[in-house]
């Protein structure tokens, strides 16, 4: 796995809504060394949503996006948050990672409080 | 297919080098999945017909998508224009639930705009969502920057407008380019399908606007939506939307005039003429 260090200000992007019960169940579902990795879609850099959303396309309606310093952000004393390069699956694929295996009712909603939502006008 | 399942998925979830979704362990087994069945799935406020498809070496199910088969569920099952008992519950559901929905949406895209996110320049951070016709200078300004970008990336994009003379088929409305093709009689062909849900979303908030700010009413004839109000007296030196029906005695197709106003960027682009303020103190007497 590559070890780029995201800028604070680029977009990280999700097809369809990032409610805390899918950030909760995305988690979940991709545990590695005992933290959860919730999939997304970013470029390095890149602080535009319409870049990413043509470059990478989602087929989704909507579509929800935050920035790599709003994750970082939620980091609290026992809390670790990072955005990180994950392209084993498909173009621009990262990973928002999580502090546990596992998020509470409160992480997820802390963290979906961070996502905007948006109509995807990009979809083809 | 049983139309009764609809399997749930996640399009942030993909099969390795695609696009096509991923299926979880504890669904296949759920739903009694096998390969070649035709399924229904559906991720938020969004639905897909898709075709399950299984890797033995990586222990994954997935599902192809099959065009054609969209559905944004923001358009409830059997919704219609030509349904003449519901028309009244049609309209409540248009103000009280389309618009809200959609326009806090169109609220955070002007958002990002004004915050440099998308590619749109020289954006002033005043009149957002507001309500008020000054507004509609910004907004178009937005409208336009945005249009172009999309369609200049999108490869071989020539948009052509064709009249219908009917209504589609099924009158069932499932999604923005149905709900456009229905209100206006006209099929825009090859623009990607998020400048329709861009076009509703404008025509939502002019014709908010304008009934905002004047005593106006939607009304139903011709199987289509029309605001109706003595303030709406057309200026008819501009001939066009009434060749094209958009414009009658004290009603107008607000959906018309806002297809009309993206014709008119997708084919004169940075020498576009309208602007949608302009558009509003045409239609409205003062």
């Amino acid at each position: 796995m590559k070890t780029q260090k995201f800028p604070n200000n680029q977009v990280v992007v999700r097809g369809g809504e990032s409610s805390p019960e899918t950030l909760k169940k995305a988690c979940a579902k991709d545990v590695r060394n005992k933290r959860g990795h919730i999939s997304a879609r970013s470029i390095l850099k890149n602080r535009r949503v319409d870049f990413l959303a043509e470059s990478s396309p989602f087929p989704n309606g909507t579509i929800s996006f935050i920035s790599v310093g709003e994750v970082r952000g939620l980091i609290n004393i026992q809390d670790h948050w990072d955005v990180i390069d994950d392209p084993s699956s498909s173009p621009n694929h990262v990973a928002i990672l999580c502090p546990y295996d596992q998020l509470t009712d409160k992480q997820a909603a802390d963290l979906s409080e961070n996502f905007m939502l948006l109509t995807n006008y990009w979809r083809k | 297919m049983d139309k009764d399942i609809i399997i749930p998925i996640d399009f942030n979830q993909l099969y390795p080098e695609t696009m096509h979704p991923l299926i979880s362990e504890e669904d296949v087994v759920l739903f009694a999945l096998t390969e070649g069945m035709i399924v229904k799935v559906k991720q938020g406020n969004d639905q897909w017909k898709g075709i399950i498809n299984c890797d033995s070496n990586l222990h994954l199910c997935f599902v192809v998508i099959q065009e054609g088969t969209y559905q944004d569920l923001t358009f409830p099952e059997g919704l219609s224009f030509t349904n003449k008992e519901g028309y009244k519950n049609h309209i409540i559901w248009l103000e009280e639930n389309l618009m809200p929905n959609r326009l806090w949406l169109f609220n955070n895209f002007i958002k990002l705009a004004q915050e440099n996110y998308l590619q749109v320049t020289d954006v002033t951070h005043s009149d957002r969502l507001i309500q008020n016709p000054n507004s509609l200078q910004q907004i178009s300004q937005i409208i336009k920057s945005s249009v172009l970008e999309i369609l200049n990336n999108s490869a071989n994009v020539k948009p052509r407008a064709n009249i219908r003379n009917t209504l589609i088929d099924e009158n069932e409305i499932l999604n923005s380019y149905i709900w456009f093709t229905q209100a206006t009689g006209i099929e825009i062909k090859e623009i990607p399908k998020g400048i329709y849900d861009l076009m509703l979303d404008v025509s939502l908030y002019f014709s908010k606007v304008i009934k905002y700010n004047n005593d106006v009413d939607w009304i139903f004839f011709d199987d289509k939506l029309w605001l109706k109000g003595d303030c709406i007296q057309p200026d008819n030196s501009f001939l066009v939307p009434f060749k094209f029906g958009f414009v009658q005695e004290n009603v107008i197709n607000p959906f018309g005039l806002v297809l009309l106003y993206f014709l008119d960027i997708f084919y004169k682009g940075e020498e576009y003429e309208f602007t949608l303020e302009k558009l509003y103190h045409w239609v409205i007497r003062r």
